[in-house]
């Protein structure tokens, strides 16, 4: 029983009323309840962390945002190139069909020294006896480079008469 | 001491009193405070009142003018196309240069440095760009300016460092540019265009609302540096105008048009047509317009004469005379008829030349040698009304249905109008007028086998999307029986191989065909229209016809309006005939049937004598060839 009075009275002193102004200003002590200490800690680590995500959060949608804007710029840039090579694609199709027309042809192809065809040959797809095999030309050749336009067989140059027509 | 703490006093009393007797009430300075607030809070309701519910639309529509920007996307005119794919009129992006008067700082200055650019004088550009009043604000300065252009005029604004920028108030405008790649190619039949892109003639004009793009808008969000990126973006997309595809050829229709241009000029002629088809569908190959215009100068033409122009052609008409004739009284092309060398008709006399004894003549002969008199007395067989039927339904007298603005549909008289020597003109292509077209599909009858086959000048409209719509044809009718079209091919065979039509004979083809040289109707100087006397006549020559005869693949009529001297058609037209025919045979891969050159009896090479390349003609050989 001494033995449990002296271990007392180290471990916890009695109180004893303080009449003292200096020990009533003193704070007064509190045990520590260690599962809300816990509690806040938690609750600070989790503010913490909301805070954190909502940072990562906001630089997230800051650079999801710029990746947009770079990626609509780049898009603005294709699609003013697109409009410049439809402007392009339309004025070298002008172009080829200049080029493609029938007079500047026949006038490349003067330049180069090109001239009309001939009159062409047709050979007749009769098939003689073998012993007196023919074959029919029924046009002669002509010469290209001397070929004008065929004189005309005129059969009338007669005056027509009253009524007459030809 | 004492006088100052009574001093202190009395002060103090008067403060008292005038506390006491004026008090200030905190409660009003309250409710006047209220008040004020309640006003300011009742301002701010009224005006979010109007923002949100009275007039929302309105600010909206403020504010989005104020950051939004509309930008107009062009929608091209549609092209036109031969049958090949190659563009005849199409429409490429241009821009035009335009002025604000009122904000150019010296016009003279701004023009001597656009001058060279736009190709305008510095006088006409210095008078656009001074404003006439302070409200001239608009001054077009040059349409259809290419990118090059516009390129030099926007580094004018570095070339200068006098302090004033010469292209303040000067502004490039897109807009479209309608070009013709192959110039003045088939100038008649695809027409043109006004400044506004709107179809003045020709298919341009014709097919102006199909061909007519709708244009589009372009919405952008617009900040001070320009456009926001993510900001709105609306786009109404234009729409194209639809493409017309031809049925013309452009190789044949050069062609055509160079050797109309050749044999015009050195046969002195006013003008001169061409039309060709594929008689099977009555597509039009060629339409040719060939005028002598002020300069003196053969050059094709603006205006569509193969449409608008109308001739008495004469003789090839004969060969629809002789048709209906054949198909009423079973006539064959060996049938005999005796022809006198001259007759009386209503009180005119009608000769053939050369002359003739009266004599029996076959009617390949009677065609071949285009026999007036002979013609005469085969369509007097027949009542008129009769005739007048045949001939309506070849077509003549009728617009040809290709809907051209200003045809013509010719004069085919009535019976009841004929009087006197109408009986005898008319059959013989004199009172009667008619187109090139109209000539043409009459002579494809004969082509067709007897069935009229209505001209075609469009083959389709395609829409940018890729929907054609194909030209709807009516239906071929039946003019005249195949026996009657194939007696009547027999006798124009006949025409070319060893008659008035020999020039227009085609190496390697059998070609039937007509001549015709007529009168024209002239004002002589008397004041009244005639034929003019002899050796002062005016003449229409015209040669028609197909090839190959056993088989049609295409047909050709040409025109050549008042050559020079006295003229037949044998000497102008149908080598005409000849050279262009000659070419498109080749170019459309036609093959050829063994028919002799002009003028050539086929040459042996070796062995045993060649027998008329005719003969062997499919179709023909069964009546043992013809022009025997």
């Amino acid at each position: 029983m001494t033995a449990a009075l002296a271990y007392r009275s180290q471990t916890a002193p009695v109180r004893r009323r303080s009449t003292s102004p200096k020990a009533a200003s003193r704070p007064r002590l509190r045990v520590l309840d260690q599962a809300a200490v816990r509690r806040r800690a938690r609750r600070r680590n989790a503010v913490l962390l909301a805070f954190i995500v909502l940072l990562a959060a906001l630089f997230l949608v800051a650079f999801v945002h710029a990746r947009l804007v770079e990626s609509q710029q780049e898009l603005d840039l294709m699609r003013t190139r697109i409009s410049e090579l439809q402007v392009d694609k339309a004025q070298l199709e002008r172009a080829v069909d200049e080029a493609s027309s029938p007079a500047l042809i026949v006038e490349r192809a003067s330049a180069l020294g090109m001239v009309r065809a001939a009159e062409p040959v047709y050979l007749a797809s009769v098939v003689p006896p073998a012993a007196e095999s023919t074959i029919d030309v029924v046009a002669a050749p002509l010469d290209a480079t001397q070929q004008e336009t065929a004189q005309p067989d005129v059969l009338g140059s007669r005056a027509l008469g009253e009524n007459e027509t030809g | 001491m004492t006088s100052t703490r009574a001093t202190a006093r009395a002060a103090k009393r008067r403060t008292t009193f005038r506390r006491t007797t004026k008090p200030t009430d905190p409660r009003n300075r309250l409710i006047a405070l209220l008040v004020v607030f309640v006003i300011i809070g009742a301002g701010f309701v009224a005006v979010l009142v109007d923002l949100q519910t009275v007039r929302p639309d309105r600010y909206r529509s403020l504010g989005e003018d104020q950051r939004t920007r509309t930008r107009q996307i062009a929608g091209y005119r549609g092209a036109v196309t031969d049958r090949n794919g190659f563009v005849l009129a199409a429409s490429t992006p241009s821009h035009q240069i335009v002025a604000d008067p009122t904000m150019v700082a010296d016009g003279g200055v701004t023009a001597e440095l656009l001058a060279p650019i736009l190709g305008v004088d510095t006088a006409t550009l210095s008078e656009l760009l001074t404003p006439a009043s302070e409200n001239d604000r608009f001054s077009l300065l040059a349409r259809n300016v290419d990118d090059e252009a516009v390129s030099d005029i926007q580094q004018l604004e570095s070339a200068t460092d006098d302090g004033l920028d010469p292209l303040v108030g000067i502004f490039v405008l897109p807009e479209e540019d309608r070009v013709y790649p192959a110039g003045e190619l088939a100038n008649a039949v695809v027409g043109r265009v006004d400044p506004d892109e709107q179809g003045i003639f020709g298919v341009e004009a014709q097919y102006n609302e199909v061909m007519t793009g709708s244009p589009g808008t372009e919405q952008f969000e617009r900040g001070r540096f320009g456009s926001i990126s993510v900001g709105d973006w609306k786009v109404d997309p234009a729409t194209a105008g639809h493409d017309v595809v031809l049925t013309l050829d452009n190789r044949l229709q050069f062609i055509a048009e160079q050797t109309l241009i050749e044999h015009c000029t050195t046969s002195g002629a006013d003008g001169a047509t061409a039309v060709m088809s594929e008689p099977g569908t009555g597509e039009l190959l060629v339409v040719a317009s060939v005028v002598r215009n002020d300069e003196g100068d053969c050059a094709v033409a603006g205006y569509n004469t193969a449409l608008l122009d109308t001739y008495e052609l004469g003789s090839v008409m004969k060969p629809l005379v002789v048709a209906a004739a054949t198909e009423e009284l079973g006539f064959t092309a060996d049938t005999t008829i005796e022809v006198p060398n001259r007759i009386t008709v209503g009180g005119k006399g009608f000769a053939d030349h050369p002359s003739h004894p009266a004599a029996p003549f076959p009617i390949s002969e009677i065609l071949a040698s285009s026999m007036n008199v002979g013609t005469i007395l085969i369509s007097q067989r027949i009542p008129a009304e009769t005739l007048h039927g045949y001939l309506d339904r070849f077509g003549l007298g009728h617009q040809t249905g290709l809907g051209v603005d200003g045809e013509s549909s010719g004069v085919l008289r009535h019976p009841d109008d004929w009087w006197g020597a109408d009986y005898g003109s008319i059959p013989i292509g004199q009172g009667v007028t008619m187109n090139a077209t109209q000539l043409l599909a009459a002579y494809n009858v004969l082509a067709n086998g007897g069935r009229f086959v209505p001209p075609v000048l469009v083959r389709s409209v395609e829409a940018t999307d890729g929907e054609i719509q194909s030209t709807v044809v009516p239906d071929p009718t039946v003019v005249v029986s195949p026996r009657t079209a194939d007696e009547l091919t027999r006798s124009l065979v006949a025409v070319v191989a060893e008659g008035t039509g020999r020039t227009a004979a085609v190496s390697g083809y059998a070609v039937a065909g007509k001549t015709g040289t007529a009168w024209k109707v002239f004002d002589d100087g008397s004041g009244q229209l005639g034929y003019g006397s002899p050796g002062n006549r005016r003449y229409v020559v015209t040669f028609v016809g197909y090839l190959p005869a056993e088989d049609p693949k295409l047909s050709l009529a040409v025109v050549v309006d008042e050559p020079d001297g006295e003229v037949t058609a044998s000497a102008i037209a149908a080598p005409i005939f000849s050279e262009i025919a000659g070419y498109a045979v080749r170019v459309l891969a036609i093959p050829p049937n063994g028919s002799p050159a002009p003028g050539s009896e086929g040459e042996r090479v070796r062995g045993t004598p060649a027998g008329p390349a005719l003969a062997r003609a499919p179709g023909l050989a069964a009546d043992g060839g013809v022009g025997q």
